[in-house]
């Protein structure tokens, strides 16, 4: 997994994997998640196109980020994920947890959540 | 006056004479007279300096080249000869200084030429000797020679053999703690020894410490070494002398193991050829029954084989024999066993008479020498319904029914060689279709893993249940991958060396199925699900299917990941499995011999924004994605999975 940071807005952070989350990568995520929630975004949106496959440890990446960055008063929102990674956050119920956008840009504006 | 300039002087010397009637030399100021000295001042000047006295004309140049000389010429008669004194005079103070460097570089290059010697008479016997003691005596010789030392003693240390080799003099004990002290300097150092009884002159050593890169220590020792020799500059050439030879007693270790590799290689070769020639070119066909074997010698030539004979009833003999050694004297115990295999088995029709009959056979030849070999022997009965069967110590064999369960092949007795009239008995097996019988050599069930953990009889059977529906000749593969892969990167140590009997028709599997062998590790799973996704695509006749397939593999790549971090914990073990795909349902079954699940695996709770809940979302999507899922820990610690899930998309 490859991860590319972008800073499209000053308080919004756009996380791009590439490859697979799963327990080999995860806390490569988990890491970077946390250290990105130590500077000042208010969000940060992790861009789910590249993202093949993800696990259980991958979800519990994005949790332990978004746990890390709500004590900053920010949030994490998704973008694209595949079909796979909807089944995910569907059966973990994760869905209701982190809002879910079909665009980068609609993630970043946070307007048109996919599921909501 | 020497060397170069002595000719042009003299040449000088005559010219000057018949010009000036006078004399020309070279000298030092002391042996001017007084006068004259007087007139060259406190620093005599490059020019000619013209005094009189005695009647004589003195014309003085100083030589540049030469400490306090002086090219000194006396004239009967006053002329215009100074600027041919300074011309000659710099020409000599030339010569002069050509003369220092040649003589200079001569003294180098005798150095050079006495090393080049050296090396090349080494090189030379480094070609002709046989081994590294003959290299050590050659050069204790020629650094004998070489030094003019009293004595030149040579030890060194490679691995665990020490040789010592010395020329000359009888020499006296070195004190141990010089060795380590030269060692320690790493270069050669000067010692005084204590004078002995009955030695009037008092030693003198000189330790050069030899060390190769390859592990090898020791020093040269020179004991008296002419004491014009020993400057700094000696010991300097001392010290690269033994890095020569450091470097030429590591080459000449080296190539005698090369040598002792090449010879064990070429043997072992040979036992490997005599081995395979002994193999049988075709295994029997028996209706009802399907035979496969496989081989493989740990390293060239091991102590396993198997072998086919026909028996008095026109029955096949099948044996898996087990000789104890290997290389060249298992070689030829194989081959001693292969010819009394095959000289008995047309009188016989039993097992077990056959057993009796070789173990009398061969019962001296192995007891001389102290070997002994350990025999399963199978006799099917010619319409394939029966199996009569008998073992000499042999590993137990395993029979497997279609159903899945275990039977016992009650058989045992001493291995051949052990004792003289040992008598052995036969038990009668019946196959049906789809049962097994698995004779194996010790190898397969003795093999180690990282931690030292033997590979076991329940592994065996794990494999067989993963892969007997997909046939012998990939059950067979499984079972050598299975081992394979449990070492991991350790070398085999044992052959691996087996008979798989079907009872046929073989079962064929109703819909496709899938056995795997993966490695309990974590990054083991990628290649696994890869293989898995792909073989499963196969099968699929739309997108939606390959949906399912790719939900389907997610929770069995969940239920894996748990077996590798709950049950096996880092455990160098295995996870075997079986994929199907039914008409009505994908089908996983999935073993390892891990620690058992205490709580009902993959407990979830609902997870909540909490790290620590990854379990929770794995549970969570093997339940969601599964219609179906069932652990049990079964008998002799085995963790058993099935995985279902329902079709949905036809």
């Amino acid at each position: 997994m490859e991860l590319t940071i972008e800073h499209p807005r000053t308080d919004v952070i756009l996380v791009k994997p590439q490859g697979r989350i799963d327990v080999e990568t995860a806390p490569t995520l988990r890491d970077k998640l946390k250290e990105l929630s130590q500077s000042t975004p208010t969000l940060i949106v992790v861009d789910m196109k590249g993202v093949e496959f993800i696990d259980s440890s991958g979800l519990a990446a994005l949790v332990s980020g978004l746990k890390a960055l709500r004590e900053q008063g920010g949030s994490i929102s998704l973008s694209r994920p595949h079909p796979q990674a909807l089944t995910a956050l569907r059966l973990t119920l994760l869905d209701r947890v982190f809002p879910i956008f079909s665009t980068v840009e609609d993630a970043i504006e946070q307007a048109n959540p996919l599921l909501f | 006056m020497d060397g170069q300039i002595a000719s042009p002087l003299e040449w000088m010397a005559d010219a000057w004479h018949r010009l000036t009637g006078g004399e020309l030399s070279l000298a030092d100021a002391g042996s001017l007279p007084p006068e004259v000295r007087a007139s060259l001042g406190e620093a005599p000047s490059a020019e000619p300096i013209l005094a009189e006295a005695y009647d004589q004309w003195w014309w003085i140049v100083p030589m540049r080249r030469s400490h306090g000389g002086l090219l000194v010429a006396r004239a009967q008669r006053d002329g215009p000869w100074k600027a041919l004194v300074a011309s000659w005079a710099g020409i000599l103070d030339r010569l002069l200084e050509e003369q220092a460097v040649s003589s200079s570089l001569s003294e180098e290059l005798l150095r050079a030429w006495d090393r080049l010697t050296f090396l090349f008479e080494i090189l030379q016997s480094l070609g002709e000797s046989r081994n590294l003691q003959d290299v050590l005596d050659k050069i204790a010789a020629t650094l004998g020679y070489l030094f003019r030392a009293r004595a030149v003693v040579l030890e060194v240390k490679v691995g665990d053999r020490a040789m010592c080799s010395a020329s000359g003099a009888p020499v006296p004990s070195i004190p141990a703690a010089a060795h380590e002290q030269a060692l320690a300097v790493g270069r050669p150092v000067v010692l005084d020894l204590p004078a002995e009884p009955g030695v009037s002159t008092a030693r003198r050593l000189v330790l050069s410490p030899l060390r190769a890169r390859s592990g090898l220590t020791g020093w040269i020792a020179f004991l008296d070494p002419p004491s014009e020799s020993l400057d700094a500059g000696d010991l300097q050439l001392l010290g690269s002398l033994a890095e020569y030879v450091a470097v030429f007693l590591e080459a000449a270790h080296m190539r005698e193991t090369r040598a002792e590799q090449a010879r064990i290689t070429r043997e072992l070769e040979m036992a490997a050829e005599i081995q395979r020639s002994l193999l049988p070119s075709r295994l029997p066909q028996v209706e009802g029954l399907s035979v496969h074997a496989f081989l493989r010698p740990a390293r060239l030539a091991g102590g396993d084989f198997y072998d086919v004979a026909w028996g008095k009833d026109g029955s096949p003999f099948i044996l898996l024999a087990d000789v104890s050694g290997k290389g060249m004297p298992a070689a030829l115990l194989t081959a001693i066993v292969h010819t009394a295999f095959h000289e008995l088995a047309p009188q016989h029709d039993n097992p077990a008479q056959l057993m009796n009959a070789l173990n009398r056979a061969l019962y001296q030849d192995l007891d001389r020498a102290h070997a002994f070999v350990t025999v399963a022997l199978a006799h099917p009965r010619a319409d394939g319904q029966a199996i009569a069967y008998t073992s000499s110590g042999h590993v137990q064999a395993l029979l497997r029914r279609a159903s899945g369960e275990l039977d016992q092949v009650s058989a045992h007795g001493l291995p051949l060689g052990i004792l003289a009239d040992e008598s052995y008995q036969s038990s009668q097996v019946a196959l049906g279709p789809g049962d097994l019988l698995l004779l194996c050599s010790d190898g397969f069930i003795e093999v180690l893993n990282e931690t030292g953990r033997p590979f076991g009889v329940g592994r065996l059977l794990d494999i067989m249940d993963i892969a007997y529906q997909a046939g012998p000749d990939e059950l067979v593969q499984m079972l050598v991958a299975g081992v394979e892969t449990y070492a991991a990167e350790l070398p085999l140590a044992d052959d691996l060396a087996l008979i798989l009997i079907s009872g046929s028709p073989v079962s064929q599997p109703a819909h496709p199925v899938w056995p795997f062998v993966c490695p309990g590790q974590i990054g083991a799973l990628r290649p696994v699900y890869a293989e898995a996704l792909k073989w499963m695509f196969e099968h699929a006749r739309s997108w939606a299917q390959r949906q399912e397939m790719e939900e389907f593999l997610f929770a069995v790549w969940e239920v894996m990941k748990n077996q590798v971090s709950h049950a096996l914990q880092g455990e160098a073990d295995l996870i075997l499995g079986r994929l199907a795909i039914t008409p009505d349902y994908f089908e996983a079954h999935l073993y390892d011999r891990g620690r058992a699940f205490s709580e009902p695996p993959l407990a979830g709770k609902a997870p909540t924004a909490d790290s620590s809940v990854e379990g929770g979302y794995g549970f969570l999507i093997v339940k969601g994605i599964l219609d179906d899922c069932h652990y049990e820990r079964q008998a002799h610690g085995r963790n058993h999975w099935r995985l279902e899930k329902l079709r949905r998309e036809g």
